[in-house]
């Protein structure tokens, strides 16, 4: 038997699962990790949707920040020495894009969600520390980081990143 | 420094969004709910658990020295291991039936009150008493009221029968200051001022019969010895030795032989006031010690210490009912038993402590370290199942 919050939970996934599978792939680089990533916080939204019902996207994101966070903690994914983990990748590939996709792939969960938030889903700093559960000048040393970082690691991306002082 | 270019930043992220495929998850609903039920029913079982635990080491680590509710009997009857009227349960009225069967500790005051030997309950009678003394086999209680009252004498409680005998004090009426039964429990000698102004002392036996004595020969003060060959004195001030006296020669002085029993230095480096309640044999003195006060001594307690009749290579010294109300003054000391010479024999009875008396503290050691394992264990569960669901 389909219940009325069961066809909300419907109407929501059919309405905005795209929007969350792209989020999920940016915060996690892996096509099948963002599935199930998406899933994931889906299912979770579920055990909740009483009580989230009414705005269920902020949750079903906030749960997937910090699932992926998670889910990166427990792989045990250790960074790699500055040196060689900084170094410049040569692009295989001239295609913009890919280089910013490899350039993402080599930066913290805690970095890559800080970028995504801030500058796909274009919360701002205040925004972004709510939804993260962090302090605003973490934020802001954060999003700092990441981009000497990714341009560190794809100088080419310099124009589209912005040139650093 | 230059902000970066956000327009073209957000215009790759989105680009490389895009090609992440979407397959929407039919079961996602069933998944969810399955695993909200599952949750549920891991919680509820493991929070059972922890208050299963949680209780268990509550009720064996927070269990009460005293139980008021399951006091464990005592055939025959002993001292308790504490006397504190705060342990008492009193009802709304004063007990008027004496009938209560051995005592082991008499209180005075307005009210007085007596511990029962082989339950350690507390029953508090509504008579008014200036004096009172147990007897030393805990069967008889005598007390006196003062002379203004109502029973201007004597009275005497037979506690198997509740049967209570007034005995006139003297030819005169007088105030009585003490009263001390002899070891027999069947005699009591009271002591006092006469109307004249003068002391008075004389022994009633319990059959009602009442002999002057003369106050200034042995025997007129303080508390005999079974053989009646050495009296305990009151030292009513805090001294370094026991006051004692010894009988005197035949046909020699009436009067005793003063002698002196030093209290442990180590112990008292500045004395204490002395008061004796009996004797635990021949040669054992039981008395009430009550050193000065200090922020150290837990004063006033009773104590074993031996007769100074005996050599002093054989003088022991034990405390062992500490922290003793000032109403506490009379005991019936044929409870304490025969003793052994191990000093740590035991000569009182925790009342408190239901049946499971030889469960120590250290036999809990590892019940409670067990019961807490156990329960860290229940919380690490909980973390557990928290964080599958």
């Amino acid at each position: 038997m389909t219940t009325s919050d069961e066809t909300g939970f419907d109407e929501f996934v059919a309405a905005r699962s795209a929007a969350l599978s792209r989020t999920a792939y940016l915060l996690t680089g892996d096509h099948h990790l963002a599935q199930d990533l998406v899933q994931a916080a889906l299912v979770q939204a579920v055990r909740h949707w009483r009580r989230i019902h009414t705005s269920p996207e902020a949750y079903v994101r906030r749960a997937m920040y910090h699932q992926n966070i998670s889910w990166w903690r427990r792989r045990k994914i250790a960074e790699s020495p500055l040196e060689s983990y900084d170094g410049a990748v040569p692009p295989p590939d001239t295609d913009l894009r890919l280089t910013l996709d490899q350039a993402l792939a080599r930066l913290t969960p805690k970095q890559r969600t800080v970028l995504v938030l801030r500058f796909y889903e274009d919360l701002t700093e205040v925004e972004t520390a709510r939804a993260l559960g962090l302090s605003t000048s973490t934020v802001k040393s954060t999003t700092r980081q990441s981009l000497a970082r990714l341009r560190t690691l794809a100088p080419e991306l310099a124009e589209l990143i912005g040139a650093d002082a | 420094m230059t902000s970066p270019s956000r327009t073209d930043l957000r215009e790759e992220l989105a680009a490389l969004a895009e090609t992440q495929p979407f397959s929407p998850d039919a079961a996602a609903w069933d998944r969810g709910r399955r695993a909200r039920r599952n949750s549920r029913v891991a919680r509820g079982a493991a929070v059972l658990a922890v208050v299963a635990i949680v209780v268990g080491v509550g009720a064996i680590a927070v269990r009460p020295d005293r139980q008021s509710v399951a006091p464990a009997d005592v055939p025959g009857g002993a001292l308790p291991s504490r006397v504190d009227l705060r342990d008492a349960d009193f009802g709304a009225d004063f007990e008027t039936d004496f009938a209560i069967g051995r005592a082991s500790v008499a209180l005075g005051g307005n009210g007085f009150v007596l511990v029962d030997a082989e339950d350690g309950r507390y029953h508090q009678f509504g008579e008014l008493a200036d004096v009172l003394a147990l007897s030393p086999d805990g069967y008889r209680l005598a007390w006196w009221s003062g002379k203004d009252l109502e029973h201007d004498s004597i009275r005497i409680a037979d506690l198997r029968t509740g049967e209570i005998t007034d005995v006139a004090g003297t030819s005169e009426s007088a105030s009585v200051t003490s009263m001390t039964w002899a070891p027999d429990s069947a005699r009591l000698r009271w002591n006092g001022w006469g109307e004249k102004g003068a002391r008075v002392a004389a022994w009633i036996d319990t059959t009602g019969s009442t002999e002057d004595i003369d106050v200034e020969r042995f025997g007129a003060r303080g508390i005999p010895s079974p053989s009646f060959d050495v009296v305990a004195l009151d030292s009513g001030e805090e001294v370094a030795a026991a006051p004692f006296e010894r009988a005197p020669e035949p046909g020699g002085r009436e009067a005793g032989i003063p002698v002196d029993r030093a209290l442990p230095a180590d112990l008292h480096p500045d004395g204490a006031v002395v008061t004796p309640v009996g004797w635990a044999d021949e040669d054992t003195l039981v008395a009430i010690i009550d050193p000065p006060p200090s922020d150290v001594v837990e004063r006033p307690r009773l104590a074993l210490l031996t007769s100074p009749d005996r050599p002093e290579s054989e003088w022991t010294y034990r405390e062992f009912l500490p922290r003793l109300p000032p109403e506490a003054t009379s005991f019936a000391v044929d409870l304490i038993p025969d003793l052994t010479g191990d000093p740590d024999q035991q000569l009182t009875r925790d009342f408190t402590v239901a049946a499971s008396e030889d469960s120590s503290d250290g036999d809990r050691g590892p019940l409670i370290a067990g019961a807490l394992l156990a329960l860290l264990a229940g919380l690490a569960f909980i973390r557990m199942m928290q964080k599958r669901a």
